[in-house]
């Protein structure tokens, strides 16, 4: 009897340490004392039979299907806007539609410029004056430079169809190409009042396109007197900066190059923005 | 229960080292290994099909912007304690919102027309067609893990569900060993009693009998 009662002492000792038991988490002493208390107890026996099988049954649970898979996407992480690369950004038009239009236009008045610039080349050499080149432009005029320029040409001419020695001006404008030797005052009577008119438009506004000022000051250094240039604004050539070339150096200037240039640029970087419209970046 | 299978392990590995560094494609390839066995513990624990799936999504979600602070350890044990944080959030929830039931959180999941995925599990130890239990002993099983307090039936779930040892457990519930063997001890003797109230004696030997 006093055998029996120590047992059921282990019992309740046992109990507690039959889980550990089965899932091997005992020390070897413990396990060792508990296994021999198992074939001798038959409530333990029971108990660890007990618990084995819910163990099993756990285990047996049947693997649920998930009902999707769960890959993640990069919206999902926040990670769409940084797999772009800078040049997608910056040339897809995806936050605002409508400059997908706006690029398109800005194409199609790029390679019209383009192609009117060759067409100029073309006919007239690499250097032309501005007086020329305006009216032949006159399709590509709807940039803000190109415009500003036809204003002046158009000004030009009419202070020169008013002045006395207007048409000996245009003839000479369209004679220069081949007349390297221009007489630094020629038409002298319209050249301060032409002069006046090309910097009323350029000066104040400040940023119209370097190439078409640049070209636009040749031209007014071509026919606008140093006197009258000097007296508009005493002490400082407002064209120094961009890059005066002298009638005999011209058909060596950069200027007209650097147009072109741009314009390639330009139209090469609106045909990418259109690609890229197209498919869908 | 289920072994990683030892011929994936490299494999594993190298998409480990990708997705550390940002690589979406590689962390896919790792859930596609592990969302049968995240579901699961997720499902077992929460008892709800809709919820288990929502607790899957958040921890992968959390693993892929947690890879970089991967370090070393088994990547199973680092994803299993983030799906176990995922489903003690979701179970805060629900107490924190009483009148969101069972029935609420699978009317939830109605509301989402997406077409699901087609599952493709990596992992070829996992064959979800396999049981030696039958359905209504299987309910009954899940209805006594959900009349476990929560601490308990995340113990049970994780280490005689899902295989784990106590390491792992006490690892994954930052509980330490003892704690944890005291609560397997207790679940697993409630689970045990409460087998026995639905008619069930839990035995190896009865079980593959019915099967």
């Amino acid at each position: 009897m006093d055998r029996d009662f120590k047992k059921r002492d282990g019992d309740e000792h046992v109990v507690d340490l039959l889980s550990a038991y089965i899932d091997n988490a005992l020390n070897p002493g413990e396990r060792e004392s508990v296994r021999a208390h198992i074939e001798t107890c038959a409530s333990c026996q029971a108990d660890h039979e007990t618990l084995l099988g819910t163990q099993f049954m756990l285990r047996s649970l049947p693997v649920v299907p998930p009902p999707r898979a769960f890959t993640l996407t990069p919206e999902m992480v926040g990670a769409g806007a940084r797999r772009e690369s800078f040049w997608q950004r910056l040339l897809t038009p995806r936050a605002v539609p409508r400059f997908a239009t706006g690029s398109v236009v800005a194409f199609a008045l790029l390679a019209l410029l383009l192609v009117g610039d060759l067409a100029v080349v073309r006919q007239n050499g690499i250097f032309t004056p501005y007086a020329t080149t305006s009216r032949q432009l006159a399709p590509a005029q709807d940039t803000g430079a190109e415009r500003n320029a036809g204003i002046a040409a158009v000004q030009a001419d009419s202070t020169a169809t008013t002045g006395a020695a207007g048409s000996d001006d245009t003839t000479l404008a369209l004679a220069q190409p081949t007349a390297p030797t221009l007489p630094p005052n020629a038409g002298g009577a319209t050249e301060p009042t032409t002069a006046a008119a090309e910097r009323g438009i350029t000066a104040p506004g400040g940023t119209p396109e370097p190439t078409a000022l640049a070209l636009m000051t040749n031209q007014s250094k071509a026919f606008g007197t140093p006197d009258a240039l000097a007296m508009k604004q005493p002490g400082l050539d407002p064209y120094a900066d961009f890059g005066y070339v002298p009638p005999e150096e011209r058909r060596n200037s950069t200027v007209p190059i650097l147009e072109l240039a741009l314009a390639a640029v330009g139209t090469a970087l609106a045909i990418f923005a259109l690609v890229a419209r197209r498919r869908g970046v | 229960m289920i072994e990683a299978a030892g011929g994936h392990d490299r494999e594993e590995a190298s998409r480990i080292g990708a997705a550390r560094g940002g690589d979406l494609a590689a962390f896919n390839w790792l859930v596609l290994r592990y969302q049968t066995r995240v579901y699961n513990l997720c499902y077992r624990m929460l008892s709800d099909p809709d919820a288990a799936a929502d607790a899957t999504q958040e921890a992968f979600i959390s693993a892929y912007k947690a890879m970089g602070r991967f370090k070393g350890e088994q990547f199973r044990t680092w994803l299993f304690r983030i799906a176990t944080n995922a489903c003690l959030d979701m179970l805060r929830s629900r107490k924190r919102k009483p009148t969101t039931s069972l029935d609420s959180f699978g009317s939830e999941g109605s509301e989402e027309d997406v077409e699901p995925l087609p599952v493709v599990d990596l992992d070829p130890s996992i064959d979800p067609e396999s049981s030696a239990l039958r359905a209504e002993t299987v309910e009954i099983i899940q209805a006594g893990l959900d009349a476990l307090p929560d601490d308990q039936r995340i113990a049970l779930v994780l280490v005689d569900v899902q295989g784990l040892s106590y390491d792992e457990a006490a690892s994954m519930t930052g509980a330490n060993l003892g704690t944890v063997k005291s609560r397997i001890n207790r679940a697993r003797a409630k689970m045990r009693d409460y087998l026995r109230e639905h008619g069930i004696t839990p035995s190896v030997g009865e079980l593959s009998g019915r099967g």
